[in-house]
């Protein structure tokens, strides 16, 4: 039997765009474990929640995580609003869908660049992130900010989209599918690109579920489980189907991302289509009791947010579970028995957010 | 071979995807939460502001009609600007820009003094 | 009281956990909330869109039995759980000893009620 190393991966790696550090035990080149050390972000936000106004901690879940902050306000939001039995107006249901689907795009196609760089692709690193930069544009014109934009608000949005807007975005949709479309084809035919990914990390659908993975690592493995499916916002009254691959390895996640990207783009559309007009918000009085389990797909899966009120303005005890926490034990099944130079590849694939993970 | 001759000869006669930074400069949309500034003749002084701002970073002084805004503190919610009763409180699209200190804006009602106004 | 709640009994936890793990529940995560003198501790489980959720009260200083040999995945939310509520649990797979998540520098359970965060100086 071979000696057994173990060595440190991270918290400081050329491919981690945030500190995580496993530490892996070698046997020669194949990982024989990997134990997990986190905690270099952990910043406290479920304590502070329980210190600002309901309202107010509207904008400390959106800072939970840079990438899907809108869909983290979404969560909160429709938590409150059903303890409250708050009605949303349906202009503002579909507006959240258009922006949480947008955070969807731009959320995946930074880490599909993400991925074309830890597997040394620089040149379509650049070309996703350039892509990105509509998505980014279209958050800007319509929120005010370009990743935390802040727009919802109890009982709505607080800004409204109307056509010329409408139309500037429908213009950039079409061009970044065009776009799409080129960079589908390298990922998909490429054939160092499939070296590095076909067979590469495979979890199998029975693990996957009993390691209680979600979102893409999750679709990826053939397990059908999109929260969306379920109708909150404006879900309901949109058409798509869940994505799902079967093989489990890193190729069918990042294909399941890239789909995604184009059943984003799809589902924004048809919320235009469909957007109704009316007012943005409902009106809000008094502060909600009792407790809840809400729930939200978000771009790396489903969050649950358990919050328990108890009638003033502060809240008793909100707890937040993010999806890449919920993908770090599939994670760790997955590196057992990799090379070394799969590790980081591995770990990319489930998209980590680690400012997520910790709060 | 040929996709790549193809992508070479566009690449050379194409523009280049980025902007030559400091000559050419990227025009915000409308909108743009950047930065907040009260204009201190409108404000009443009444200290909403302060109340309502989730990261605390709004001061008001009411004796002495002092508004002061910590710009490092705040978030750019816009929450003040939305709920001021006067709607002193504007927001300006350009970003606060990096500095070695952290100066506090600070937004003073200009006294008229009552012996300049008799004169 | 949340939808589709059941009230267990702590030495119930292990068998209902099984039970559930049988009929195919995946485990979503684990809530903890301080009572003053007890925590509400709530396990939320989901199947087919489902949620399903379990709930019992402890003493503050009880061992709770992990579930992390049921589900290897409970393992990360007990060793958060114990960093940041002081919970005790036995038969942890993987122990990470109170250090998953903060370091020891900012004292026991920083997420109990009693807990006072220690504004900095600055500003
Ligand atoms: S809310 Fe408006 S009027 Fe009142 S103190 Fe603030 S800026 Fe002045
Ligand atoms: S924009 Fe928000 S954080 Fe900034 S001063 Fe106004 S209320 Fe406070």
């Amino acid at each position: 039997m071979a000696k057994k190393t173990i060595l440190p991966f991270g918290p400081q790696h050329p491919v981690l765009p945030e500190p995580i550090q496993l530490q892996l035990v070698m046997e020669d080149e194949i990982v024989v474990e990997a134990i997990p050390a986190i905690g270099y972000v952990h910043r406290g936000l479920e304590k502070l929640t329980e210190t600002k106004a309901i309202a107010e901690n509207i904008f400390v879940v959106e800072r939970i995580c840079g990438i899907c902050s809108f869909m983290h306000a979404l969560c909160y939001c429709q938590g409150i609003e059903s303890l409250m039995n708050i009605t949303v107006p349906d202009r503002s249901r579909f507006l959240r869908v258009i922006w949480g689907e947008l955070h969807r795009l731009h959320s995946h196609h930074l880490w599909l660049g993400l991925l074309a760089d830890a597997f040394g692709f620089e040149s379509l690193f650049m070309q996703c992130w350039r892509n990105r930069e509509m998505v980014m544009d279209i958050m800007e014109m319509t929120a005010g900010s370009r990743v935390i934009i802040s727009t919802n608000a109890l009982g709505g949005v607080r800004r409204d989209i109307d056509s010329d807007q409408q139309k500037f975005i429908l213009n950039s949709l079409n061009k970044l599918q065009e776009e799409l479309d080129n960079i589908k084809r390298v990922f998909s035919d490429d054939y160092t690109v499939n070296k590095r990914l076909v067979d590469v990390a495979v979890i199998s659908k029975e693990d996957a579920h009993e390691l209680g993975a979600v979102g893409p690592v999750m679709r990826a493995s053939g397990l059908s489980f999109d929260y969306r499916t379920t109708g909150y916002a404006a879900y309901n009254e949109l058409d798509f189907e869940p994505i799902v691959e079967q093989s489990g390895d890193c190729y069918a996640r990042m294909m399941v991302r890239l789909r995604e990207c184009y059943q984003s783009i799809d589902i924004i559309r048809q919320a235009f289509a469909k957007l109704p007009e009316g007012p943005i918000a409902s009106p809000v009085k008094g502060f909600p009791s009792g407790e809840i389990a809400t729930r939200v797909e978000q771009p790396r899966g489903e969050v649950l947010y358990y919050i328990k009120a108890n009638g003033t303005n502060h809240l008793d005890r909100l707890r937040v579970r993010t999806p890449t926490f919920a993908n770090i034990p599939a994670l760790l099944k997955m590196v057992k028995g990799l090379t070394l130079a799969d590790i980081p590849i591995a770990i990319l694939s489930i998209d980590p957010c680690i400012s997520c993970t910790e709060r | 071979m040929f996709a790549m001759v193809k992508n070479v000869i566009k690449n050379l006669f194409s523009r280049p995807s980025t902007r030559l930074f400091p000559y050419q400069t990227r025009e915000f949309f409308p909108n743009v939460r950047g930065s907040i500034d009260n204009d201190p003749e409108v404000c009443i002084y009444c200290g909403a502001c302060q109340m309502r701002c989730p990261s605390e970073a709004i001061v008001v002084n009411r004796a002495e009609k002092v508004w002061t805004i910590n710009p490092y503190k705040c978030i750019l919610c816009g929450v003040c600007a939305q709920i001021c009763p006067k709607k002193s409180i504007a927001i300006h699209s350009e970003y606060v820009h990096p500095q070695s200190s952290k100066v506090k804006k600070i937004r003073q009602k200009k006294v008229v003094e009552e012996a300049q106004s008799h004169a | 009281m949340l939808d589709n709640e059941k009230i267990i009994e702590l030495q119930d936890l292990k068998k209902e956990t099984l039970l559930l793990k049988n009929q195919g529940y995946r485990y979503i995560t684990m809530s903890c909330v301080d009572l003053g003198d007890s925590f509400d501790l709530i396990y939320h489980f989901d199947k087919a869109y489902e949620i399903y959720n379990m709930r019992f009260s402890v003493a503050k200083g009880t061992i709770v039995p992990s579930l992390s040999d049921v589900y290897f995945c409970a393992m990360l939310t007990e060793n958060e759980l114990k960093d940041l509520f002081g919970l005790e649990f036995s038969g942890l797979v993987l122990d990470c000893g109170g250090n998953l998540l903060i370091t020891d520098e900012v004292g026991a359970a920083p997420m109990t009620k009693q807990y006072v965060v220690k504004a900095k100086e600055s500003e």
